[in-house]
């Protein structure tokens, strides 16, 4: 594990650390000869195996795969059809393995977006159309859907311009093509026999979310309710299968040699059913070490079969390692080996035993996992603990009953269908609860992501009290143990505040929400004020999320600069999801569907609205202000313009000698009343956010000698329909030798100044 | 090679304690159990109790097969100590399952120590007795009830070995003697010249 994070940071050749590797075993084997201490030399082993085996899986793809193709070109792929293909209204979305591509032979994958066709997975099929390099947002420790593809060697993607054409039939993996094939069977079943919601729910309790595909609202409802591990096959699933096969293989009287081959079989054909994610295979590998231990007449140790099984895992895919399922689930399986039966000792006295028992599996997990789900998530369920206690003591009836349920569905349809009326109450009663708790008030808690050392310090604090509560005493709290305390904790305090966001500085943070508008100003004081929120979509996708990643769940201000779709629609799902003070907006006349929407959210959550006018400065707290400088449409005169909706609010934001100028998407008519109107001494900033994504219609050279930027920001999306920015723009800037920095190529962008000097951080 | 692979992944340990050791059964358990007298002309080694009923346990229904030895050599001491004369021992019949239970459980427990016996003694085993009648389990029912489950339990199904010898009849747990006693019985009947009981452990009501 420790080589594998090694490897991911340390970037050494791999000749390197072949070498290595090999000294160690000449090391090892000479120690072995001479002396028999070489305990200590095997971690270091197991060390190197894992930085070696992250290097060799991450090696750079070769010349001839798919991605090295130059791009946007038209090209025909002949592939296999990797997964199970994905309609959404006329478009299919599957990964190729790729065969051929244009008669050259090609390897690699990619994910192709095609019109709607009858492609299976297993198809061999022919597309033509433009590959195009993957490319997704990129905002401060939010990941996008862009890691997850290449984490899956994913590296480039195709707009097919028509149908696939399906060459030949039946080319894939048999087994996938068999077990996805009973996949289909059973969740038919439940479809046939529940009404649609809970053929859904039943589908994913029992064959995990990755099967049955779970819509997303599902997922967060469980989420908030702490639930969510219902949602994702784990041991239960697992252990219900082996006990069953072994059983019936028992009953016929098989020998143990053939019965654990049964449950094997089956065991594996379930990974396949559910579509392998961390948790299943965790499960399934820990599962088929205790049948071998079976066949061996071998006692398995739970612990060496929870490693083992992670030491698999990881030496076939070593970046799982990053993988939040497998993370969440192995620290959920030891907790509940290690934490829950001390708990369940010291609570047995004060309650009676299934009590204890059942608390004790309640709290264990959550306890283990708070760092996990805070750390990827900024939030944790607070009313997890109760919907647990509440549904564990019987949700495993919905999992038995629903296993039935299919097998019954395959023998004899009639039964199934009555037996899932019974499921069905259960499933509601279950569905019920989650529903009812996760809209309970204060069901989650917002934390801002911790960092590593809090983490750290966290797992060992909680493994130290487990220590004490097992062994019923504190240990001897002698000089030596108190003095290695207080230095741990010192040690732990200073490389937290040293990696933290320090205090007492402007952070602004220009987000990466492609074409459009979104910028996240945290005063010095910790006052938040969001300046425009991006198109529809981009409120749930980015801003939300990563606002929840920095522990906010509270805007002073948000302020969309004018009512253009690609800076307000995302501020509508802001408003909806995060509490805010007051709202800076200009009145508008003209009114679009999204500004409608924006003020019945104002009415709805009774929040503030502040029309600004000409020379008001808002305070942000800690010396850190905005000073209006134009309101946009609300200014009523009478100029020829290109476009009178472009018109913004423009403020300058002043930290001690740090300034920046916002100017929304006000074109060069605007920009002339703006320096009409102020004295150049209020116009000039230090950093410049470039009018209207860059677009020649704004930003003309005489403003530009006015506010005389020491760095410019343009936020525009990767090729926009409006290729933005404008080379003329770009000129103008090169010329004056201002660096430019773009969400489009860059990333997010990060300032954060301390008054006097400031840095630009990018994401990419 | 692959055992030592088998080892690390399933570490050995002793079956009652758990603490590592290559020992299914560990020393410091194995000095625990404390060898009984003869009760009532039978023979059983150790009181069932702490230790040992744990330890048969582990085997009977966990089917720890590897207590067989340490269980089986515990019978074999208890011998050796005269208390038996094995001088004067033909065969060693072990009490047998039902078919059906020997199927559910995979291996007659009773024939595994019968084995050990047999390997240190040089006296064959021979299952001549077989289970006919697929009685309840004796755990729960009371002395009266045990007696009328396994009457007429048994049969002998190799009359040679029996006829005119000397056995050694071998059980697990003596509780009642229900079982004892009615195997016994079947064996006099089929001729049998002299019966010895031996059980591993003994029930004692207290």
């Amino acid at each position: 594990m420790l080589g594998i994070i090694a490897a991911k940071y340390l970037l050494l050749p791999i000749v390197f650390s072949f070498i290595l590797l090999l000294i160690m075993l000449i090391v090892i084997t000479w120690l072995l000869f001479i002396r028999n201490n070489i305990v200590i030399l095997l971690p270091i082993l197991f060390i190197l195996i894992g930085f070696l085996n992250y290097q060799v899986r991450t090696l750079p793809l070769p010349q001839n795969d798919i991605s090295n193709i130059p791009q946007y070109k038209m090209i025909t792929v002949i592939g296999l059809v990797e997964n199970v293909p994905n309609q959404i209204n006329n478009n299919l979305f599957f990964n190729l393995a790729a065969k051929s591509a244009d008669n050259y032979k090609a390897s690699g994958h990619l994910s192709v977006i095609s019109p709607a066709a009858a492609v299976r997975y297993g198809d061999i099929v022919k597309v033509q159309g433009r590959l195009e390099p993957i490319e997704g947002l990129s905002n401060p420790s939010l990941l996008s859907f862009v890691d997850y593809l290449q984490n899956n060697g994913i590296y480039c993607r195709m707009k097919a311009s028509a149908p696939p054409l399906i060459l030949q039939r039946n080319k894939g993996n048999p087994l996938i093509a068999f077990s996805q094939s009973i996949t289909k069977r059973l969740m038919v079943i439940s479809q046939k026999t529940l009404p649609a919601y809970y053929a859904t729910l039943q589908n994913s309790i029992i064959l995990g979310t990755g099967a049955a595909k779970a819509p997303p609202d599902m997922k967060d409802v469980y989420k908030k309710a702490g639930v969510a591990h219902l949602l994702v096959v784990s041991g239960m699933q697992v252990a219900l299968l082996a006990g069953v096969c072994l059983y019936l293989t028992r009953i016929f009287g098989l020998s143990i040699g053939i019965s654990v081959a049964i449950a094997s079989v089956v065991n594996w054909l379930f990974v396949l059913m559910t579509g392998g994610g961390a948790s299943i295979l965790r499960a399934a590998l820990m599962a088929e070490i205790m049948l071998i231990g079976l066949l061996f007449e071998k006692e398995g140790e739970i612990y060496n079969s929870l490693f083992l099984s992670l030491f698999i895992l990881l030496l076939f895919d070593p970046k799982a390692l990053f993988d939040i399922g497998l993370q969440l689930s192995y620290a959920a399986t030891a907790s509940l080996i290690y934490i829950s039966p001390v708990l369940q000792e010291r609570l047995a006295p004060l309650m009676p035993k299934t009590i204890a028992a059942l608390l004790a599996a309640a709290v264990s997990p959550i306890l283990a996992t708070i760092p996990i789900t805070i750390y990827y998530f900024g939030q944790f369920s607070l009313i997890g603990l109760l919907t647990n206690i509440l549904l564990l003591p019987w949700i495993n009836c919905v999992v038995v009953l629903g296993f039935l349920n299919y097998v019954l569905g395959i023998l004899f349809f009639p039964l199934a269908q009555l037996l899932n009326n019974a499921n069905l109450v259960l499933l509601m009663i279950a569905d019920g609860i989650v529903n009812i708790l996760a809209r309970a008030p204060f069901a989650q808690a917002f934390f801002p992501s911790p960092k590593f050392p809090l983490i750290l310090a966290y797992y060992l604090g909680l493994i130290g009290t487990i220590e004490v509560i097992r062994r019923r005493r504190m240990p001897k709290l002698d000089r030596f143990r108190i003095l290695i305390l207080i230095l741990l904790t010192a040690a732990f305090v200073l490389w937290n505040s040293a990696l933290s966001d320090q205090a007492g500085r402007l952070t602004i943070t220009v987000l990466d929400i492609g074409q459009g508008d979104s910028i996240l100003i945290e005063s010095p004081t910790g006052k938040r004020m969001l300046v425009d929120g991006g198109k529809a979509g981009m409120g749930e996708k980015v801003i939300i999320p990563l606002l929840h990643k920095k522990g906010i769940n509270y805007l002073d201000i948000v302020s969309p600069s004018h009512q253009h779709d690609d800076h307000l629609a995302g501020i509508c799902e802001v408003l909806q999801k995060v509490q805010v003070g007051a709202v800076i907006d200009a009145a508008y006349q003209s009114s679009p569907y999204y500004y409608q929407r924006f003020m019945e959210l104002i009415q709805q959550n009774h929040i503030k609205r502040h029309v600004p006018k000409y020379g008001q400065w808002i305070d942000l707290g800690g010396g850190a202000r905005c000073g209006i400088l134009y309101t946009g449409k609300s200014e009523i005169f009478n100029r020829d313009c290109l476009d009178v909706d472009n018109r913004s609010i423009a403020f300058k934001l002043v930290y001690g000698k740090f300034s920046m100028l916002f100017t929304g998407d006000n074109e060069k008519y605007d920009e002339e009343y703006i320096l009409q109107r102020s004295p150049p001494s209020l116009l000039s900033a230090t950093i410049l956010k470039v009018g209207h994504h860059g677009s020649y219609t704004s930003t003309s050279a005489e403003f530009l000698t006015v506010v005389n930027p020491r760095s410019a920001i343009i936020s525009c999306g990767l090729h926009n329909k409006f290729r933005h920015p404008h080379p003329s723009t770009l000129k103008k800037l090169a010329i004056k030798g201002i660096p430019v920095y773009r969400t489009d190529k860059q990333g997010a962008i990060t300032i954060k100044s301390d008054g006097s000097s400031y840095t630009i951080l990018t994401q990419k | 090679m692959l055992n030592a692979l088998l080892d690390l992944i399933f570490p050995p340990r002793c079956e009652v304690c758990k603490k590592d050791g290559k020992e299914a059964l560990c020393n410091s358990c194995f000095s625990a159990i404390r060898f009984m007298k003869p009760h009532l002309g039978v023979h059983s080694v150790a009181v069932y109790d702490g230790v040992m009923k744990e330890a048969i346990q582990r085997f009977k229904f966990n089917k720890r097969k590897n207590l067989a030895g340490p269980l089986g050599v515990l019978m074999v001491q208890y011998i050796a100590e005269l208390k038996i004369n094995m001088q004067e021992i033909d065969t060693l019949i072990p009490v047998p399952l039902h078919p059906r239970r020997q199927r559910e459980r995979g291996f007659n427990q009773v024939h595994y120590l019968a084995e050990i016996v047999s390997r240190y003694f040089g006296k064959p085993v021979v299952p001549a007795l077989s289970r006919v009648k697929d009685t309840k389990p004796h755990f729960g029912l009371g002395r009266e009830e045990r007696f009328i489950n396994i009457n007429q339990a048994f049969a002998v199904n190799d009359s040679r070995a029996v006829y005119n010898k000397r056995i050694l009849l071998i059980d697990d747990i003596y509780t009642t003697g229900a079982t004892m006693a009615e195997c016994s019985r079947t064996l006099q009947i089929a001729g049998a010249k002299k019966i010895e009981l031996l059980t591993l452990s003994r029930a004692v009501e207290f």
